[in-house]
């Protein structure tokens, strides 16, 4: 027991001196670039989300019979590694739901996120 | 004495002796054959150019005692001539004659007693370019000069008492005009006395045997000919006199009075009567040729015995001609004919006829009789006809018994029609008979009374019966008015059933129907009237049944004959002691319903009709089954419609214009414990304008009023504006909890209901969701004074109801209870069925939160530690998200915000605290109350995230946020910021519930923010409905 509790303390010790010492680095940088496009959910693949240039988009479920002219609105930002999408009431423009997501890989044909609250990943796969 | 006589005798004996032996030497020894044989061939000679032969001539007197005659024992002409059928022109085996030489010596006349001829054979024969072989005489070849002297006899009297032919053959061909005849065996026999310019005398004629031919047709054949015409002729006057005179084919015969004169003047003087009787016209229509036996074709004559009888009176010349009257009598008579399937027997004639060829209008024929019998069917008619050589002009009366089955000989044979019963009556008629031809109906005068009587008609599965009835026709019809003055139709029924089959079953007592028409083939309109009544008519059709009571119909009808297109003018007027009747389980009963009706051509287009209706009547009962009955007072309604072509909407085409007042409904619903009570409802409809006055329902202890207009229609249904209306919805009380407790269960199935029995749905799948209107413009202000729901009592619940062009909006619909204060501001739209959206703006202030949880059981799903505090506090809410047809909620779509905020609140013993409590240590007398509580949350998808907040209680202070999914996992946080630091995350759910101690994530001096997640909502939503109110605005513009 002594030895688990010695480990966990070094452990501990090692990651705050990295961590303070910044070895471990800062966030990584995504190119937003490459989030211009529309995706569908792994596993769910009726789930599109559209990201338009500009911070704009769009999402919608054809499983739920919502196309795309129906889709609801959203705007979204990429800064560093934390993907922000504050989705809108009405197609009105207002902001009302932020959701903020830690982008764990971003590619041109994929990205996955991360909902921190949930530690849920989410896996994204661009087809057009 | 006795010597004187005996003197006497012996003188007389010498004077016969004497004479006889004058006559003999006269006879013997002067004039003996061989010396007067030559004389008579000499003479022949001289006047006959044709070969010829005289035999020997002898003078008699003892055979033609006590006239001398001369008498010939053969006489020849022989004349041959191509083309005649036998060279002898005269062939005679005896010639004798007599004459009076007494009268011819004292008075110097002849007296021609007899002149016979025996044994005659004579051929006569023309050809076609008329020369003729008994152009035998020699005539001088001097041309005569006109004779201008008077005709005078060289005597002055001839006496001709008899000539006569016996055993006589003549033949006469005359190919020039076509004219063959030939009598056999004909006795001949004429005598004539003839004195000072009189000639008396007759012609017997006896032939066996004539035929005559002409022109290739044979008009005679084979006949016996008998004639017996005493005459006496006054030269002088030329006139000619016939007494008794008779005539006869075969047993035919004719008899003939009168005369016949020519005066100086040319004219032919008549006066002529002719009579026959009796004749069998079957016999005489044997003597018709064959040739002309195809005239008969159609007719065959079973029996028959027709009597004539005529005169002809009267000048006859160029211009005048004597007028003919006679009498025809037919007795027994029976024809067969072939446009007729039955034969007509018993017909019997009586016609007396007058023609007038001099004056058109001067002729005419009485029928005193004329009667024909059809197996059972007797018609008899008589009248007079008159202008029989103009316009003929009737006035008939007929009397006629029918037997309907007599009639379905005039009807097809392969017509599925039976009839049976009886139709008599009588009909008088006045007719002109070029009118009828030309179809010129409007001089004809009818009048006819018929009854019918056990009648029974039936077609394929129809059949109509009648026991009694009758009939009146009437043209004109004087009891109407003009235009409808050609005709009158009156049918009385006393009972009357129609029925097809099994479907179709009326029944009618006491029916009375009166039609009046106008000329049907004159003039460009028809016009009809027509009355019906009837004290009973049941009706029943399938499963449709009526039965109507004191029925009083009355119509009239104008057609344009011309213009099929045009509207017809209709005028109808119904009334009704009372009226029941049903469908399947629906029954209706009317108490007094009065129904006009009338439809005209509009003024602008006459193909276009205008149409008005009008009914009004008394109790109205109506019922289906059980399960649904429906009761009014009175019900009147009107109605107009002016129907506009070319319109592809309903409204638009027949532009309707209603008004409707109800008095009174009682409605009543097996799913119902209420009845529905209707005190009134009263509207004007038109395209433009649909003004509701009044309408009042009341239900249980609830009642309900709607006023107001809805307008423009017109301009909605043909797309070319907004339909717009303001109503007000105004109800003194609402009991809520009672109108739930009526419905719950309505249209749901028995199997929902727990009835497994019954596994029918009531609704499909692919049912239609309410679908919003678009280009409308409607506004409902609603004012409930007071609604009970559950235990609250809601007061001033009102606000507005918008349907705005494809958009529902609840405005600020707020009211006041005991729980809370609320408000409401909704917006529903249905872009597509499966699409719908909703959007929600729902504030609750002043509410215990408990009451909250009751009410809207969902918040706990979305704040599920609501259910941990007691108190008073507010709750705000803003939603979207979209439906599917069925009203189910498209999660993926789910965006909203909420926010809820406590004063005061109480802590509860709630499970998940408990362990909590358990684990931060808290003390057990802490009082489980907290200041404040202030929470707001978000909603996307099935994401509920939970924005940090802060609970103080005691000495702790604890921040809390996390996720919450509406499957019932979370993932919370809790952040004990006193008196120690230490986090727990709460997650899973409530069945695997996990705890573990982490770092805080907030800190310490950490402050809720105020994200006014809900008021940012509540603005979009605001904006989102202004948006669409004022996009309809500019779209009206």
């Amino acid at each position: 027991m002594k030895r688990r509790i010695c480990y966990l303390l070094c452990v501990f010790c090692l990651g705050v001196l990295l961590n303070s010492c910044g070895m471990l680095g800062g966030p990584a940088e995504f190119d937003e670039g490459l989030l211009v496009g529309t995706w569908v959910v792994d596993g769910h693949e009726s789930d599109h989300w559209r990201f338009d240039a500009g911070g704009k988009g769009a999402s919608w479920d054809t499983a739920d019979d919502v196309t795309e002219s129906e889709a609801q609105a959203f705007t979204w930002s990429l800064v560093g590694n934390t993907l922000t999408i504050t989705h809108r009431i009405g197609m009105t423009g207002a902001d009302a739901i932020p959701k903020a997501y830690k982008m764990m890989s971003l590619t041109e044909v994929s990205m996955s996120y991360k909902d921190e609250s949930t530690k849920k990943v989410t896996y994204m796969t661009k087809i057009r | 004495m006795k010597k004187g006589l005996k003197i006497a005798c012996i003188s007389l004996a010498s004077l016969v002796g004497l004479v006889l032996i004058v006559v003999g030497v006269l006879v013997w020894v002067v004039f003996t054959p061989s010396r007067l044989t030559p004389i008579v061939r000499g003479v022949a000679d001289k006047m006959i150019k044709c070969e010829h032969a005289i035999g020997e001539v002898e003078l008699t007197f003892f055979s033609t005692f006590p006239q001398f005659g001369l008498a010939v024992d053969s006489v020849w002409l022989v004349n041959a001539m191509e083309g005649a059928s036998c060279d002898t022109l005269l062939r005679a085996d005896c010639l004798r004659a007599e004459v009076n030489l007494r009268k011819l010596w004292q008075d110097k006349s002849i007296e021609l007693n007899d002149l016979l001829l025996e044994g005659v054979e004579v051929c006569l024969y023309t050809d076609s370019v008329g020369r003729s072989n008994f152009d035998v005489f020699v005539t001088d070849s001097v041309p005569e000069e006109a004779d201008t002297a008077a005709f005078s006899l060289p005597f002055k009297g001839v006496s001709l008492e008899q000539i006569a032919l016996r055993k006589a053959k003549i033949s006469y061909v005359d190919e020039q005009n076509d004219v063959e005849a030939e009598l056999v065996d004909g006795e001949v026999a004429l005598n004539v006395k003839w004195q000072d310019d009189v000639v008396k005398g007759s012609v017997n004629l006896n032939v066996p045997s004539v035929t005559a031919a002409m022109g290739g047709l044979t008009y005679v054949d084979d006949v016996a000919l008998v004639c017996d015409v005493p005459f006496e002729a006054h030269l002088d006057s030329v006139r000619l006199e016939l007494q008794k005179a008779s005539l006869a084919v075969n047993q035919f015969g004719v008899s003939v009075d009168g005369r016949v004169s020519m005066p100086a003047n040319g004219d032919i003087e008549t006066d002529v009567q002719a009579e026959f009787s009796q004749w069998d016209i079957q016999e005489v229509l044997r003597l018709v040729p064959d040739s002309f036996a195809y005239l008969l074709n159609d007719v065959q004559v079973d029996s028959g015995i027709v009597s004539v009888s005529a005169a002809v009176k009267g000048t006859l010349n160029d211009s005048v001609y004597p007028v003919v009257s006679a009498h025809v009598q037919l007795e027994n008579g029976g024809f067969a004919y072939s446009a007729l399937p039955t034969p007509l027997c018993d017909v019997n004639v009586d016609v007396a006829a007058y023609v007038n060829l001099n004056d058109s209008l001067d002729s005419y024929a009485d029928v005193h009789q004329l009667h024909a019998r059809l197996n059972n069917t007797a018609v008899e008619v008589s009248g007079r006809v008159e202008r029989l050589l103009a316009d003929v002009e009737g006035d008939v009366e007929m009397h006629a018994d029918v037997r309907l089955s007599d009639v379905l000989s005039f009807l097809p044979e392969d017509l599925p029609v039976k009839l049976a019963g009886k139709c008599s009556g009588d009909m008088k008629a006045h007719f002109v008979l070029e009118e009828l031809l030309e179809g010129m109906y409007d001089g004809l005068r009818v009048e006819a009374d018929l009854t019918t009587k056990e009648l029974v008609a039936d077609y394929e599965n129809w059949h109509v019966a009648s026991p009694q009835g009758k009939v009146r026709l009437q043209l004109p019809n004087v009891e109407a008015e003009k235009k409808c003055g050609f005709a009158r139709v009156g049918v009385e029924l006393s009972e009357m059933q129609l029925c097809d089959g099994d479907s179709v079953d009326v029944e009618g007592e006491d029916m009375a129907m009166v039609v009046s028409l106008s000329n049907p083939l004159e003039g460009d309109w028809l016009h009809a009237g027509c009355e019906l009544t009837s004290t009973s008519l049941s009706a029943q059709y399938g499963t449709i049944n009526g039965d109507l009571r004191g029925a009083n119909v009355s119509g009239t009808l104008s057609l344009n004959k011309k213009d099929s297109t045009e509207v017809p003018q209709v005028q109808a007027q119904i009334s009704l002691a009372s009226m029941s009747g049903g469908m399947d389980s629906m029954q209706v009963s009317l108490e007094g319903p009065s129904v006009s009706g009338t439809m005209r051509p509009s003024l602008k287009n006459s193909k276009e009709p205008v149409i008005s209706l009008a009914y009004s009547g008394g109790a109205l009962s109506f019922a289906m089954g059980e399960s649904v009955r429906v009761v009014t007072d009175s019900l009147s309604l009107s109605a107009q419609t002016r129907h506009r072509s070319g319109e592809e909407n309903m409204l638009l085409e027949w532009n309707p214009r209603v008004n409707v007042h109800l008095k009174e409904g009682l409605v009543k619903l097996a799913g119902f414990k209420e009845d529905i009570s209707i005190p009134t409802i009263q509207f004007d409809y038109s395209n433009r304008d649909f003004a509701i006055q009044d309408s009042r329902i009341r239900l249980g202890n609830s009642d309900f009023q709607l006023k107001g207009d809805i307008k423009d229609i017109h301009k909605f249904v043909s797309g070319q504006g907004l339909l717009t209306g303001e109503l007000d919805f105004v109800s003194h009380t609402t009991d809520v909890n009672q109108l739930m407790d009526l419905v719950s269960g309505l249209g749901s199935t028995a199997e929902d209901l727990g009835d497994s029995t019954v596994t029918e749905v009531s609704t499909s799948e692919e049912s239609m969701p309410f679908i919003v209107p678009k280009g409308v413009d409607l506004i409902l202000h609603t004012s409930i004074e007071r609604a009970l729901v559950g235990e609250q009592v809601a007061t001033n619940l009102g606000g507005n109801l918008y349907v705005k062009d494809g958009v529902l909006i609840l405005e600020e619909m707020g009211f006041i209870c005991d729980a809370a204060r609320l408000q409401l501001t909704a917006m529903y739209k249905s872009p597509r069925p499966n699409h719908l959206y909703v959007g929600l703006d729902y504030h609750m202030t002043d509410i215990q939160i408990e009451e909250l949880i009751k009410m809207i059981p969902q918040v706990d799903s979305v704040l599920p530690m609501l259910s941990s505090f007691r108190g008073k506090g507010e709750f705000h809410l803003a939603a979207e998200t979209n439906l599917t047809r069925n009203y189910d909620v498209k999660w993926s779509t789910l965006r909203g915000a909420a926010s809820i905020e406590g004063k005061d609140l109480v802590l509860l013993d709630g499970e998940t605290f408990t362990q909590i409590s358990k684990l931060m240590l808290f003390k057990k007398k802490t009082e489980n109350k907290i200041d404040s509580i202030s929470a707001e949350a978000t909603v996307f998808r099935n994401e509920v995230d939970i924005f940090p907040f802060m609970v103080s209680m005691d000495k702790y202070k604890v921040a809390l946020g996390g996720r919450h999914n509406l499957d019932m996992t979370f993932n919370y946080h809790l952040s004990l910021l006193s008196p120690l630091r230490i986090g727990v995350d709460v997650s899973g759910n409530f069945d695997d519930l996990k705890i573990r101690p982490t770092k805080c994530k907030y800190a310490e001096d950490f402050r809720p923010v105020e994200r006014k997640s809900v008021e940012s909502q509540t603005m979009s939503f605001r904006e989102l409905i202004r948006q669409s109110l004022v996009s309809t605005l500019k779209k009206e513009d």
